[in-house]
């Protein structure tokens, strides 16, 4: 070492150890490590939890791993996009740390622009999600905050949701809060995150209180929930005898295995509403965060309050049971799924009557049995089914027994025909055991393979596909979607309109029998009839879709017909409709007999000129608004036919 | 402890003050004299108003108040509407100074009908007024509270041969609450309870004994037909000392029934903004 030294006392390297091979190889090593752990920038598109977006973010690269080490950001976000989603925050090597923001929205566009500085503005209405929090070391830490605002005109209206809890080291702790625009929720945790002492849903004055929930150290011991001012329902839970408790998360799965708890107590479904809804809402938010890190290669566990169940552990037969139930189930839809969605089957059963017995007796199946096997293989799949006993699960789901051995059909006109079961399988209704249910789930497989085999069907085959075949399967999916629209909105009209509407689904129907009747035409024939119909059923959904504004358009006319009025009398301001026969006789004659036009079916040609009337009508009523109709009021006391009354409104139909 | 030093002694004095020997003497004779006076209340009168109320919107901030009220009052074979007592007539142009708060001067015109059968004297006679009203409303709840000051200057005349017309003040506070009843607020379609109570106080030459000259009681019930139209009845029981000898009291029940109407008799385009009176 001596040796290296200058008398200077400076470090200062032999020449021949340059010429040394050695030397070089070193160097060259350090280079490439160097390089490979060089930070790097990305910048470009991204794909997270399914949406396309760009990306910022700085990573290194560790043994053929790109780890991010520094800032992040994701956006989803285009000028047509109104799903936006943006995520912000930071790795240290592939662990996020510092604080997290995520952002989603869901807006609709105004239907009116507003013009600002020479400029057109669309205004969004909709809501706004943000969730906010530290990491530290990959875990949460400190205060996170969740937060769902509606937003109305681009501006902040009000708060819908927001919760608080603070973590230490990925722990929640301490008291939390859960708050909605009607209630609040407050409650406490223990330092190791258990439920404790007493959670509170009170209205969100504060005064009364709704529900509480008592915890004990993660064993919740008694709810009260406020019927009414003077009646309190208490009910209380006991884990003492039983053999075996587990620690689990607190979100909706805990929530599902207290109501199979309670259903023989209770028919409130405590654990379906109130405060559990606010829990249900915060865990499904805090699981969004963790799928989407999970996502971005750095899982997280946001959803971590703990509470106590009991657990009862599947014996080797039950869990053989489940299998072979999942098996056939899985069977099972595959064949349902084939027959009720092939379109040729669709248009068939409107004519044929074995494709409409075979056919409505998959649906009813799929109703009858299918859908309460899934729901028991979900509960499987989330973990679910060892913390329930098993006649409690089987009770909960079946609550008069398993489905009769009787499937029920229809035929083409709709009425319902028996299905003649060939197979022998058989199964008893009465059980508390998984043995029965997988009976059931061995015979629903084998009848709908009977069905399968009758319709000549089989899963997975190919259907012919051809630009004809392809036209059709459009129409069909279109129809069924146009159907499924209708009922989905449907049922919250008034009654009106839910008659308008649903007239126009059973109009659906009746044009594609129509259409299947016509199995005789040349495919030309039949070729140009289904792109009529497709081009109407187009229309139709525009139709609907006028019809769900009618009462939205009706109230924004009303207001543009009321006045505001101050009364010295009351020294206050009323409202006060004016020129109440215009508004009357639209409501009373002119909507009712344009409503009636729908009901009765109208033809595919008439749909435009229909919406076409009824937007002239709107019109017309706006500039009515400020003219001079004293006359005009004077004629329509008098007139009761709704075909005078458009003409009086100087609207041809 | 410092507040108790001061409160001891003020509570003794105020004590030793209800003791006073010499005051109690002094009271002692007054009741002595008074003890031959006694209040005396009259046999209760039965009345029926049907009275007309108008506000009429002359322009942004002045109204004209147009009322009429027919009052009828028991004879001794029909009660309530027996006969004729007074057509009252009462004008002024109101002035509202914000959305809570209006005045009004203007005159009044009563015509006044010889009710006393016994009476020698005419049948008819006028009574002529001056008047001025200040009234301030207050939201409470979803209901509205009122406040009413009306001080009326007042010609009149009794029924006597030789009586002549009098001139006197009359000073009224009348508090009116107005609760709606099915809505959540004063609105048309609303039914409404109003509870209020008025005291009319007097002075002049002749008023020697007599300053209340009466006080009522009166509940209504109403529906707001329109924000132009209201109906409303009630019931009204009032007393008062009677202005010869201030120990002898009337007493009234009273049916009443109202309506009140607004119009607006301004141009269309005038009306707008009508509400932002001091925005």
């Amino acid at each position: 070492m001596e040796k290296l030294l200058s008398k200077s006392g400076s470090f200062r390297l032999p020449f021949f150890i340059l010429k040394t091979k050695r030397f070089w190889c070193a160097c060259f090593l350090v280079l490439l490590i160097k390089l490979g752990f060089a930070q790097q920038t990305y910048d470009g598109n991204y794909d997270v939890d399914d949406f396309s977006g760009t990306a910022t973010y700085t990573y290194i690269l560790k043994e053929g791993d790109t780890l991010k080490n520094g800032p992040f950001s994701f956006q989803h976000i285009s000028q047509e996009n109104l799903d936006p989603i943006k995520i912000m925050g930071e790795f240290i090597n592939n662990i996020p740390v510092g604080l997290w923001e995520y952002t989603r929205g869901n807006y609709i566009p105004q239907e009116e622009k507003e013009f600002v500085d020479f400029s057109y503005i669309t205004k969004l209405d909709g809501v706004k999600k943000s969730i906010k929090g530290n990491y530290k070391e990959g875990v949460p830490d400190s205060t996170w905050t969740i937060e769902v605002d509606s937003i109305k005109g681009s501006k902040l209206a009000a708060n819908q949701f927001k919760s608080e809890i603070t973590y230490q080291q990925g722990i929640p702790q301490l008291s939390f809060t859960v708050e909605t625009a009607e209630n609040l929720l407050a409650g406490r945790l223990l330092r190791n995150g258990h439920a404790h002492d007493t959670w509170t849903l009170f209205t969100k004055d504060g005064i009364d209180e709704l529900e509480n929930w008592v915890f004990d150290n993660a064993v919740l011991k008694e709810v009260r929930i406020r019927v009414n001012d003077s009646v309190n329902k208490e009910i209380s839970f006991d884990l003492d005898g039983v053999e075996n408790v587990e620690l689990i998360n607190l979100d909706e799965n805990y929530l599902t295995i207290m109501e199979f708890a309670l259903q023989d107590r209770d028919t409130t479904h405590v654990f379906d509403h109130g405060l559990s809804s606010l829990l249900k809402e915060n865990a499904a938010h805090q699981h969004q965060v963790e799928h989407t890190m999970a996502g971005l290669d750095a899982a997280v566990k946001l959803a971590n309050m703990k509470v106590q169940v009991p657990r009862y552990d599947l014996s080797r037969d039950e869990e053989k049971n489940l299998d072979a139930i999942a098996e056939h189930y899985q069977k099972a839809q595959s064949i349902t799924n084939t027959v009720l969605t092939d379109t040729r089957l669709i248009l068939k059963k409107l004519t044929d009557q074995q494709v409409a017995l075979y056919y409505n007796a998959a649906e009813d199946i799929q109703h009858k049995y299918l859908n309460k096997l899934g729901k028991l293989l979900k509960y499987r799949e989330d973990k679910v089914v060892k913390y329930i006993e098993r006649d409690v699960l089987i009770k909960g789901l079946w609550p008069s027994g398993l489905p009769p051995r009787v499937v029920v059909s229809k035929d083409t006109s709709g009425r319902e025909i028996p299905y003649p079961i060939q197979t022998d399988l058989t199964y008893s209704r009465a059980t508390d055991n998984l043995q029965e249910v997988e009976k059931m789930a061995s015979f629903v497989e084998t009848v709908l393979s009977e069905i399968q085999d009758n319709l000549g069907l089989s899963t997975g085959t190919s259907k012919p596909q051809n630009d004809f075949n392809t036209t059709e399967e459009e129409l069909v999916t279109q129809a069924t979607q146009l159907k499924t629209h209708i009922d989905s909105i449907a049922t919250n009209q008034r009654d009106d309109l839910k008659k308008t509407l649903l007239a126009l689904k059973e109009n659906t129907d009746q044009q594609l029998q129509q259409y299947a009747l016509a199995a005789q035409d040349s495919v030309e024939t039949k070729a140009r009839k289904a792109r009529e119909l497709k081009a109407c059923f187009t229309q139709k959904r525009e139709l609907v879709d006028l019809l769900i504004q009618i009462p939205d358009q009706q109230q924004k006319l009303k207001e543009e017909y009321t006045e505001e009025v101050y009364v010295i009398f009351t020294a206050t301001i009323m409202d006060e409709q004016v020129k109440k026969r215009i508004i009357n006789a639209y409501e009373e004659q002119v909507l009712p007999y344009l409503l009636q036009q729908v009901q009765e079916g109208l033809p595919c040609s008439g749909i435009q000129d229909w919406m076409t009337t009824y937007r002239a009508v709107q019109d017309r009523l706006y500039q009515l608004r400020n003219e001079d109709t004293g006359r005009l009021e004077r004629k329509l006391k008098r007139e009761d036919d709704p075909r005078e009354v458009l003409q009086l409104l100087g609207i041809t139909q | 402890m410092l507040s108790q030093k001061i409160i001891s002694p003020v509570l003794v004095l105020l004590a030793l003050s209800c003791v006073n020997p010499v005051l109690s003497q002094d009271e002692q004779g007054a009741e002595a004299e008074v003890e031959e006076r006694y209040s005396k209340f009259k046999d209760v009168k039965r009345k029926f108003w049907f009275n007309t109320y108008g506000n009429i919107r002359i322009s942004k901030r002045l109204f004209w108040i147009a009322q009429t009220h027919l009052r009828f009052e028991e004879t001794s074979t029909t009660p309530y509407v027996g006969q004729i007592a007074q057509i009252y007539n009462r004008h002024a142009i109101g002035y509202i100074y914000d959305k809570k708060t209006n005045f009004a001067l203007g005159g009044v015109l009563r015509l006044n009908f010889n009710t006393d059968p016994d009476s020698e004297g005419p049948n008819l006679l006028p009574e002529y007024r001056i008047w001025h009203q200040y009234q301030f409303a207050m939201p409470v709840y979803s209901a509205m509270a009122y406040h009413r000051i009306r001080i009326e200057h007042r010609w009149s005349k009794s029924f006597g041969v030789e009586d002549e017309f009098i001139f006197r003040n009359r000073y009224r506070y009348m508090f009116r609450l107005k609760i709606p009843l099915n809505k959540p607020a004063l609105q048309p379609g609303a039914f409404y309870l109003a509870p209020e109570s008025e005291l009319i106080l007097q002075s002049g030459k002749q008023v020697i004994d007599s300053p209340v000259e009466d006080v009522r009681l009166n509940t209504t019930l109403g529906y707001i037909l329109t924000p132009r139209l209201t109906v409303a009845a009630g019931f009204m029981y009032s007393f008062g000392q009677t202005l010869d000898d201030g120990s002898v009291y009337n007493q009234n029940y009273t049916f009443r029934m109202h309506v009140y109407f607004s119009p607006d008799l301004r141009k269309v385009k005038n009306k707008l903004p009508s509400v932002h009176f001091r925005d």
